[in-house]
Order: structure tokens, then C-alpha cells, then sequence
């Protein structure tokens, strides 16, 4: 029964060429708990995630899906993982220049987005998380996000039937709900999140009646010649840490990477984020300080500041003009994939859990 | 010597030469058991309630000792080495059966020595969520900084000027010059006398801890780092075989 969920996506698949989710095999699509392939689009690198060893189970997905909307995390039962990572604005805090979290408390980075994490190499602003089924330990733990702990969580879980039943349904009959399960459940949604059907997408794929306009055309030139040795294609970061020039903030104090790394050549480094569906993920930089896409491209134009760890690629000045930066955020539009971010199957569904 | 003689006297009678096959034809296996003994210099550790001094004269209470025992290896005098699958055991002072570690089908002959590590290797740190021991609900991962923590002693002192004068210190970390993973090798033929058992003793000394560190000056170490090595490079001199009559 539950398996057939998915069906009305995959029809929708065949129809817009969204490449999540399809069935592994006939095999599984009749078992109660199919494999979800995540496919890797044509020209992409192969993920990061092994997902041969670690599948995404349609019971799982739907599983964490669950735990990813439901406050319970929390140790107030305040807030959600989806407080702060909302489907529609690519799964992050829009509009929030620093989120807040439990109790009204703010943190000190902006909130990143969740899509394509199954290419992340590391996780979080400072790279300090190293695999995608520990990251719900940090929102988790920190005091100002859900001040919470497994050992908080786990009980609750235990004693809610819906729970104990969808463990079951995800990783078999015997299963007890545990820390290592829990946190497989979250990343087996996290790692469905695949966002790959924007306009750039199609443009690249050569899709019939999809072409970009003049001014998207010149950004992409130009992005591709100022931007893209970090923001590289087709994911639009390299996976790197760098510093990118903000002037540091005298109240954050954040050194960002090397936090984690204790080396002063990573002072100030922070991760090269995704771009993809940036129009819908501002504020922008790892504390938010950017309204809007015009304040980026005139940091990165005329304000990047000479500090310790520079990044090579900005110590020579762009010199754009205007019309060059405009030409660059049309571009930065062609981004966005409202496929990704309407998705239904990837948004709350109410349920009742007891 | 003489444990590792009974080993192989009492493998073979209580185990009735129950065999499995290896290279080189059946070899009679056995249980063996690690149990380990948590004390304080020259007494048994008491959590929580037992005061006791350490080498700098600071009188402390210990309310958590734990750490993580893995890739427990058996060497035998004619040179071969047993390996347990699936190593990693998390040795915790409060949970009584954390403290018998169970063996099980290792070839019966005569053990020389014991290895282990004190940690978790950099691979399973970096591998995702696992589960039984190493299931991250213990207290004994990072969250904000991937990675297991091997060790933690936490406890109370009148030289901490904290909050409820604790102290705590939570080792781990395996980047390059952080990293304080450490295997340890203990011969087993070097051994007092003990009972006809099938059980290797080995006494975990937290004194060995405070060598280096006064706790009027140091109170806390959390996360990786040269305070974490100093830290493990202490602690990994706190194990001792021992009698396994010896309290």
C-alpha cells in the first residue's frame, strides 16, 4: 500500500524529467519497502554518498520525512528541523539573516540549505560534520538551535505507536528505535532532497523550446570566468572552504574552519556554498549580512577585503560593470527549480501519530 | 606464563574442543573473558561518592569514567594472532556489564600478549551512523565536530573553580597531529598467579590521568587537540594486567 505513494511522482517524472524518485528494480517496486534510486544526472560527478551500502528506502524516506517536520526533536517541543529548513525557500531559513531557535535563541551562522547533499563532502559553515547520518547531531545539540539529545528524543519516540510501527516498517520487524536508526532516517530524506531540473538544467540538456535569454547567455559567460573556479558546474561549489573576503564581524567573532581544523591558514574560510536556487535562499553569506543578490555581486566587485587567507581567486578585481552584474544575477535565476522546491513528496503531510 | 597455560587447559575442558575450521585443519576455540577493573591508584573506584588524592594532592571525586576498548587482538607465542570481528566495546565504570568483555570462538593456545586500541578508528569516525556500542546515543560522540570521543573522565574537585567545581575531559580527535588514538600491547605471560579461568584482568587506573595536569590549573578538555594528545598519552600508561583474584 504504502509503497504506490511514489507513483503519481513517478508519473510526474516521466512527464518533467525529474529524475527523483525512480524504482530500483520490478523486484523491489512490489516489496513494502522499494528502494528509492537517486539517480545522478547526466555530466555529474558520482555522489559522495555510497548508496549501494546506505539505500534510500521508500519506508525510510518517508520516515524521516516525518521526523524531519516534527518539533518533538526539540527540547521544548518547540521546534522542528523544518523551523529553520523550509521545502519551499530550498530548505532554508528565508529572511532570516541568523535563525532562531529554541526559546528565541539566535545562532551565529545563517542557515544553510539541504539539497544534492548526497555530493557533500563535509557539513555545516566550518566543514565540522563529515558524513550526512551524523549531521542531525549538531541542530540537535546546540544549545540555541534544538537544545536537545538522542537520549531526550529517543524516549519520546519509544513510546509514540505510529513511531515504534514506522521503525519497524523502515529496517524490518525487530528493529528498536535507535540513536544509529534514527539518525539513518533523516539522512535517507536528506539525501532524496535532489534538486536538478532548473532552467540551467534544461538549457544544458539541450531541451526542446528552452533557451536563455540574451542576459542570462552573457552572465553565464562571464560567471563562468569570475565565479566558477569555486561555484563550479554542476553543482556550483567545489566542495572547498575559502575566504571570500567579508570584512570580519566584530560581534560574531567567527573564524569559521579553523575552529575545526586549528590551523591559522584556515582562518576566516568558510565553505563554498551551493548556488543552486540561490534567488529563493537569501540572505546570503555564513552570517546572512547580504539582503540580496545585487549586495553580493558588489561585495565581490568592490568591497572584498584584504585579509588573512584571501582567496587567491580574489585578489585581482573582477571590474564588472553594472550592466555585467546584472547579466550575472539573470543568470543566478536560471537556478531555480520549482520542481525541486514544490515537490510535494517533500513537503509535511499531515499523520496522525498518537 | 601460567595464564596463558590455562587458557589452554580450561578452553579445551570447558569448551569440550568445540572447533571451527581454519587453514590448515580444525582448531579447538573457546570463550575467553576481558574484564576490566576500574581503581584509583591502589583502590577500587568508586563513583560518585569516594573521595579520593591524586599525585598533585588535589582531592577529587570521579562521576564518569568511560572508554571506548576496540580491535582487541590476542597474540600467541607461536605467533599467531587472533582478531576479534567487529572490535569495539564502550567500557563504562557505571555499567557493571560493560566491564566483561566476552570473547568468543578464539582458538584455543598459549597467549603471549593482548592489543587493543583506547579510541575508535578514523574510518568508522567518519562513516556515518552505527549502531550497538558506537550508536551515537552514549555521550560519546561530537556533534559539531564528527567524531567519536574515546575517552571521558568527568568529575568534582574543590581545585575547580567552576560551576559546581566539576571538571571534565572528553578526549578524541584522529587529524594528522591530533590525533590520539592508542594501541596498546600487555603481556599476558607476565601475569600473577590466578584462578583457572578463562579471564584476562586488566586494571584501568584513572589516577594515571592527572599526570600532567593539575586541576587548579585545568578543568576542562572537550574538544581534539595537543591538550586531547597530552590527555591520551597519560592515560594510555593506566592499564595493567593484574590477578584476576585482585580487587
Amino acid at each position: 500500500m504504502k509503497s504506490n505513494r511514489f507513483i503519481p511522482l513517478l508519473t510526474l517524472t516521466a512527464f518533467i524529467g525529474i529524475i527523483f524518485p525512480s524504482f530500483k528494480g520490478d523486484g523491489e517496486r512490489t516489496g513494502k519497502n522499494p528502494i528509492i534510486k537517486v539517480d545522478v544526472p547526466k555530466g555529474w560527478p558520482k555522489p559522495v554518498h555510497d548508496f549501494e551500502k546506505n539505500p534510500v528506502t521508500a519506508q525510510g524516506f518517508e520516515l524521516g520525512r516525518k521526523l524531519f517536520f516534527d518539533p518533538v526533536l526539540s527540547g521544548d517541543s518547540t521546534i522542528s528541523c523544518a523551523s529553520c529548513h523550509l521545502p519551499y525557500t530550498n530548505f532554508t531559513h528565508v529572511d532570516h539573516a541568523l535563525s532562531h531557535g529554541i526559546g528565541g535563541l539566535k545562532g551565529t551562522r545563517n542557515t544553510l540549505a539541504i539539497m544534492n547533499v548526497a555530493w557533500n563532502k563535509s557539513f555545516m559553515w566550518d566543514g565540522g560534520v563529515n558524513n550526512i547520518e551524523v549531521q542531525p547531531l549538531a541542530p540537535l545539540e546546540s544549545k540555541v538551535e534544538m537544545h536537545s539529545s538522542l537520549n531526550t528524543v529517543l524516549p519520546r519516540l519509544k513510546r509514540s505507536a505510529w513511531y515504534v510501527q514506522k521503525f519497524k516498517m523502515a529496517f524490518g520487524q525487530q528493529t528498536e528505535i535507535t540513536g544509529q536508526l534514527f539518525l539513518k532516517a533523516l539522512s535517507q530524506y536528506m539525501l532524496a532532497l535532489q534538486t536538478s531540473n532548473s532552467k540551467y538544467d534544461k538549457v544544458m540538456r539541450k531541451e526542446k523550446g528552452v533557451s536563455f535569454t540574451e542576459a542570462e547567455a552573457r552572465g553565464l559567460e562571464l560567471f563562468r570566468k569570475n565565479c566558477s573556479s569555486c561555484h563550479a558546474e554542476p553543482l556550483f561549489t567545489n566542495n572547498s572552504f575559502e575566504n571570500n573576503g567579508l570584512e570580519p564581524d566584530a560581534f560574531l567573532k567567527d573564524g569559521g574552519r579553523i575552529k575545526i581544523t586549528h590551523k591559522e591558514s584556515d582562518s576566516l574560510k568558510f565553505r563554498v556554498p551551493s548556488l543552486r536556487n540561490i534567488e529563493l535562499s537569501y540572505p546570503y553569506m555564513h552570517d546572512g549580512r547580504f539582503r540580496n543578490l545585487q549586495m553580493v555581486l558588489f561585495h565581490y566587485n568592490d568591497d572584498v577585503h584584504q585579509t588573512i587567507n584571501l582567496s587567491e581567486k580574489l585578489k585581482k578585481p573582477m571590474g564588472l560593470t553594472e550592466q555585467n552584474k546584472n547579466d550575472i544575477i539573470a543568470f543566478l535565476k536560471t537556478l531555480t527549480d520549482m520542481d525541486f522546491l514544490r515537490n510535494p513528496e517533500f513537503t509535511y503531510k499531515p499523520e496522525i501519530t498518537k | 606464563m601460567r595464564v596463558a597455560k590455562i587458557i589452554l587447559i580450561t578452553g579445551m575442558l570447558l569448551q569440550g574442543l568445540k572447533a571451527f575450521s581454519a587453514a590448515g585443519g580444525d582448531i579447538p576455540v573457546t570463550n575467553i573473558w576481558i574484564n576490566i577493573k576500574p581503581v584509583f591508584g591502589n583502590q577500587p573506584l568508586v563513583l560518585e561518592e569516594k573521595e579520593y588524592i591524586n599525585q598533585h594532592g588535589d582531592t577529587l571525586k570521579v562521576d564518569r569514567f568511560r572508554f571506548y576498548l576496540s580491535s582487541i587482538e590476542l597474540v600467541y607465542t607461536n605467533g599467531t594472532v587472533y582478531s576479534e570481528n567487529n572490535s569495539y566495546h564502550l567500557v563504562d565504570a557505571e555499567e557493571k556489564a560493560s566491564l566483561n568483555i566476552n570473547l568468543t570462538e578464539v582458538p584455543v593456545g598459549e597467549v603471549s600478549s593482548i592489543r587493543f586500541t583506547i579510541g575508535v578508528d578514523s574510518l568508522k569516525s567518519m562513516s556515518g551512523a552505527f549502531g550497538g556500542d558506537l550508536d551515537p546515543s552514549y555521550g560519546m560522540y561530537w556533534a559539531w565536530n564528527s567524531g567519536y570521543i574515546y575517552a571521558k573522565l568527568e568529575g568534582r574537585s574543590k581545585k575547580c573553580k567552576t560551576h559546581g567545581n566539576g571538571f571534565e575531559f572528553h578526549v578524541g580527535g584522529f587529524s594528522g597531529a591530533e590525533n590520539a588514538i592508542r594501541t596498546l600491547e600487555l603481556k599476558v605471560n607476565d601475569t600473577p598467579t590466578g584462578s583457572p579461568t578463562n579471564i584476562i584482568s586488566i586494571q584501568a587506573d584513572v589516577l594515571r590521568w592527572f599526570e600532567g595536569i593539575s586541576l587548579a590549573e585545568k578543568n576542562s578538555i572537550v574538544i581534539p587537540g595537543k591538550e586531547a594528545v597530552k590527555l591520551a598519552n597519560a592515560y594510555s600508561n593506566m592499564f595493567k594486567i593484574v590477578d584476576n583474584n585482585e580487587k
